[in-house]
């Protein structure tokens, strides 16, 4: 089991703190545990949940981007899936 | 854990205290830093503070010549020489005669190429100077002072996805107690403040500065929108994005931990001074760290507590920057405990340490470097020039 963490119980991301590979299991705490879909580095970002396309990506609790495409819970979520630009004046 | 709720440092005419006691040789533009250089090579003791810009820049010679004033006003300056070269924008002797006003009588010489002699004559006449304000400046004592009489300015750069969860909230932890000890806190790096403006708001003291703070970072996106169109969200660097930042929304939701929970009392430019304003205050000012800290220091800040999940080895060559590491690998990847880090934040995850306890240990140092501990930064001089913020192009 590979550890992860979850800031916010409002997230849909969490950080893993382990390299990850698909097929690992993370543990986010709490009993949240995620099976990895792709490989993800220290200390990037993983879906704990499935967010679809446009749906907000939170973290800390709070927004911090929109999904541009469906992402899986256990992608790595990074600029390839994720941005922020409409929320900008 | 109870603190010492005072620390020992040098009183200067204007009331202000300063944890360091430095000498400073400074140009009004950057044309003077040939001699800047030199006057700093031959009397040792004196600190060069090359200018980055000075002249010739319509829209910024305001801001510059706060600053400016403001470096050499800073408590942790003893004495400042100026040198001019002449034909530049700003009078190098007015900028003197504000310093001596505005600090209260504090030691200055200055100096202007094209009216005292030329260069050779300009670097004698500083050396003499600089050599009595040496002898001067080591006669100087630290006093007892509250805490009240820090302004600890807030920085992050080179953050990685782990800045914002380890580090940060340490750099917060500090800010609260500073402030609950009638101390000043700067929160500055608009741009990494994007995506905060509702939470800054809402622990604003009033709804005016709430409305203050929305308005410099919608101003803020306005212009990075102009700069950057559909990448607006983007306004990271490369080791930002590797370390797995995604958005500047992101970098920010983590960046807005080192003001720690405190009210925010009020918005200043870049530069102004702090006065006698306490409690958290935001600064305008850029992202890029070795403008912004210039700008904090000019405010009034004696000092900084600057996170890096990448491992920036940036200090300032008048004022303690206390390098914060978010996580163990670059901790010791850029030299464990005699490198370029001061405190490592990783440990939180690698070694269990808890948020709290690392909080505290960071006011310990805090409070040792306020004594005259020297930081990573100091002892490798990594202090580098005065940059200043522009927006504008020179002419």
């Amino acid at each position: 089991m590979k550890k992860g963490i979850r800031l916010n119980p409002k997230d849909n991301v969490g950080v893993v703190i382990q390299e990850v590979v698909p097929g690992d299991e993370v543990d986010f705490d709490n009993g949240l545990v995620v099976k990895a879909l792709d490989s993800i580095r220290v200390p990037h970002k993983m879906a704990v949940k499935d967010i679809k396309t446009g749906d907000y990506v939170i973290k800390y609790g709070e927004i911090m981007g929109y999904a541009t495409k469906d992402i899986p819970a256990g992608s790595h979520v990074h600029d390839h899936n994720c941005d922020s630009e409409k929320l900008m004046k | 854990m109870a603190h010492a709720t005072t620390f020992m440092g040098y009183y200067r005419p204007d009331g202000r205290v300063g944890i360091r006691n430095y000498v400073i040789a400074v140009g009004n533009c950057s044309c003077a830093n040939g001699l800047i250089n030199q006057i700093a090579a031959r009397v040792p003791g004196v600190v060069p503070m090359i200018h980055t810009d000075g002249c010739s820049t319509p829209r910024e010679n305001e801001r510059w010549r706060e600053t400016l004033v403001g470096v050499c006003c800073n408590p942790n300056i003893y004495a400042a020489i100026i040198v001019g070269v002449g034909c530049e924008t700003d009078d190098a002797k007015e900028i003197g005669k504000r310093v001596e006003k505005e600090s209260g009588g504090k030691p200055v010489y200055a100096a202007v190429v094209q009216q005292d002699g030329g260069g050779a004559k300009v670097i004698e006449a500083c050396v003499k100077a600089a050599e009595k304000f040496v002898a001067d400046a080591a006669k100087c004592e630290r006093k007892e002072a509250p805490i009240s009489k820090l302004v600890l300015a807030t920085e992050c750069g080179g953050s990685d996805a782990l800045s914002g969860v380890t580090a940060n909230p340490a750099i917060g932890y500090v800010s609260d107690w500073i402030v609950s000890n009638g101390g000043t806190s700067i929160l500055s790096e608009i741009p990494e403040l994007f995506g905060t403006e509702e939470i800054l708001a809402a622990r604003s003291v009033t709804p005016e500065v709430g409305q203050k703070v929305k308005n410099l970072i919608y101003e803020w996106q306005e212009r990075t929108r102009y700069l950057l169109g559909e990448n607006t969200g983007r306004t990271l660097a490369r080791g930002n994005m590797e370390g797995g930042l995604t958005t500047i929304q992101e970098k920010a939701l983590g960046c807005v931990h080192k003001g720690g929970t405190s009210t925010v009392m009020d918005v200043i430019d870049y530069s102004e001074r702090v006065g006698d304003r306490k409690g958290l205050i935001i600064m305008d000012g850029p992202g890029y760290d070795t403008d912004n800290v210039t700008g904090c220091f000019a405010s009034g800040a004696q000092l900084f507590m600057f996170s890096t999940g990448r491992g920036n080895p940036l200090g300032y060559p008048v004022a303690p920057v206390i390098k914060i590491c978010s996580n163990s690998k670059t901790y010791y990847a850029v030299g464990g405990d005699d490198g370029d880090m001061d405190i490592n934040a990783g440990a939180i995850i690698t070694d269990g340490l808890k948020p709290e306890e690392l909080g505290e240990q960071c006011i310990e140092y805090l409070l040792d470097v306020c004594n005259g501990k020297q930081t990573r930064p100091e002892i490798n001089g990594y202090g580098g020039a005065m940059c200043v913020w522009s927006t504008s192009s020179p002419f």
